[in-house]
């Protein structure tokens, strides 16, 4: 009986904004046969992030979904929204 | 003695040509010859005109040898109760003939009189067993003990009755895997779990038709190493005994609880804040947005905090939390900016929101 354990980007979810969620999973395997699986990170990437670091799967993803009007309006959308919401809250 | 003529009840007397001209004894056969091809009459049957027949009559039956025996119309061929009839070989006589015999097939008939041993339907004595499919063509019943049916409006129908269960679906190790009770209307999975063929499928909870609002396709726990960054530059590094924060997601809703500690920076410039597993959901004007008391620094030693730390979920932040705070005497907001938090403090999280 061998156990082995392994981890792996085992989902990837891309917004619409091409956000990009990567789940990583810690799975034990006893003599190849899968035993347990659990979730051991969640990790973002959003347009314009480095992801020189990222899994291959998310660099792929990135390479498609990250362009640079993807890049743009995700910045665009993020300081109109600080900007309205300290507006909003008196700051 | 030679027997040389019967006479009974009417019955025509034999030539000496048919009779067995050798002194019968005790227990011997008797014996009818039509050998010379004329007609036998025997009881009123008649044996056959024109081929050579020969009856024996022995002590514990009628053995027909040679020949066929003929019923006429209108008569009966009776087997007593205790006899049987041994088909040694064609069926030729009974009135049919069974094709494609073999072993333990079931006999059908073939519509032409015939009968036909099915190759793909057998029965050995324990199993019925069917190469193709088996399609029931009526309903079933209350009160059937194990019966599968088939209506158009309804199709394929599964009924029994137990004394425990009504229905029971078991694996190959026999054990219980699906059951209804006796006269329940409750399915109950007995040792497993409910597992989708189909990522992303789910139940649709409360309604008897597909609505999307209804549909609880996600679940999801686990551990996710949270970062600490900044909005315009640089970022914080934690320690890595406190570095994770749980979620668990149910449906839409995110729930966070956890406990990090910032041991250094790295050149932080800007809002400080903390990553989420999920990236927030855009709705309808601030739905799914708002400040959290469930995330917060602490721990920090900045004369000039007089405030409350609150956390903020937003779409267009990504999948990040940045901190505000609000003052204390104008109550007004403002975030909270790298300068306004020592180089080491912790962040607590315990808030919920929608991705």
């Amino acid at each position: 009986m061998a156990l082995t354990e392994k981890t792996e980007v085992d989902k990837c979810e891309v917004l619409s904004n091409g956000v990009i969620q990567a789940r990583t999973a810690l799975v034990i395997e006893r003599d190849g046969v899968e035993i347990s699986r659990k979730y051991i990170n969640r990790k973002v990437y959003h347009p314009g992030e480095d992801v020189s670091n990222a899994p291959d799967m998310v660099k792929k993803i990135a390479e498609v979904e990250h362009t640079d009007a993807a890049i743009t309006a995700f910045a665009e959308a993020r300081a109109a929204g600080e900007a309205r919401r300290l507006a909003m809250s008196g700051g | 003695m030679a027997v040389t003529k019967i006479t009974r009840n009417g019955i025509v007397g034999f030539a000496s040509a048919l009779v067995q001209t050798t002194e019968a004894n005790a227990g011997d056969n008797l014996l009818l010859n039509a050998s010379d091809g004329n007609a036998t009459n025997v009881n009123g049957s008649i044996l056959s005109e024109t081929d050579n027949a020969i009856l024996v009559l022995k002590s514990h039956g009628i053995d027909f040898k040679d020949d066929s025996m003929h019923v006429e119309s209108g008569s009966t061929l009776k087997i007593d109760s205790g006899a049987t009839i041994t088909n040694s070989g064609t069926s030729s006589g009974f009135g049919a003939t069974i094709s494609n015999d073999a072993n333990n097939r079931v006999i059908t008939a073939d519509g032409s009189g015939g009968l036909n041993g099915e190759a793909n339907l057998t029965f050995d004595g324990t199993t019925l067993a069917v190469t193709g499919t088996v399609e029931p063509a009526g309903d079933t019943s209350a009160a059937d003990n194990a019966a599968i049916g088939y209506t158009a409006a309804e199709g394929l129908i599964l009924t029994g009755q137990g004394s425990t269960d009504d229905i029971t679906i078991k694996n190959d190790a026999d054990t219980t895997v699906v059951n209804v009770a006796t006269g329940g209307t409750d399915v109950e999975i007995s040792a497993g779990n409910i597992v989708m063929g189909t990522a992303s499928k789910g139940i649709y909870l409360g309604v008897t038709s597909a609505t999307a609002a209804n549909l609880l396709d996600d679940y999801e726990e686990g551990i996710y190493v949270a970062t600490v960054t900044c909005s315009s530059s640089g970022n914080y590094v934690l320690d890595t005994g406190y570095d994770t924060i749980a979620y668990t997601k149910i449906g839409n809703m995110v729930h966070i609880v956890g406990y990090i500690n910032v041991s250094s920076e790295n050149s932080p410039n800007g809002t400080i804040k903390v990553s989420l597993p999920f990236a927030p959901v855009a709705m309808d004007e601030y739905a799914g947005s708002g400040y959290t008391r469930g995330g917060t620094i602490v721990g920090h030693a900045d004369g000039t905090a007089s405030s409350n730390v609150m956390g903020w979920f937003d779409s267009s932040e990504g999948a990040f939390m940045p901190f505000y705070e609000e003052t204390h005497a104008t109550g007004a907001v403002t975030s909270l900016q790298h300068d306004h938090a020592d180089t080491v403090f912790s962040i607590s999280v315990n808030a919920t929101y929608f991705a």
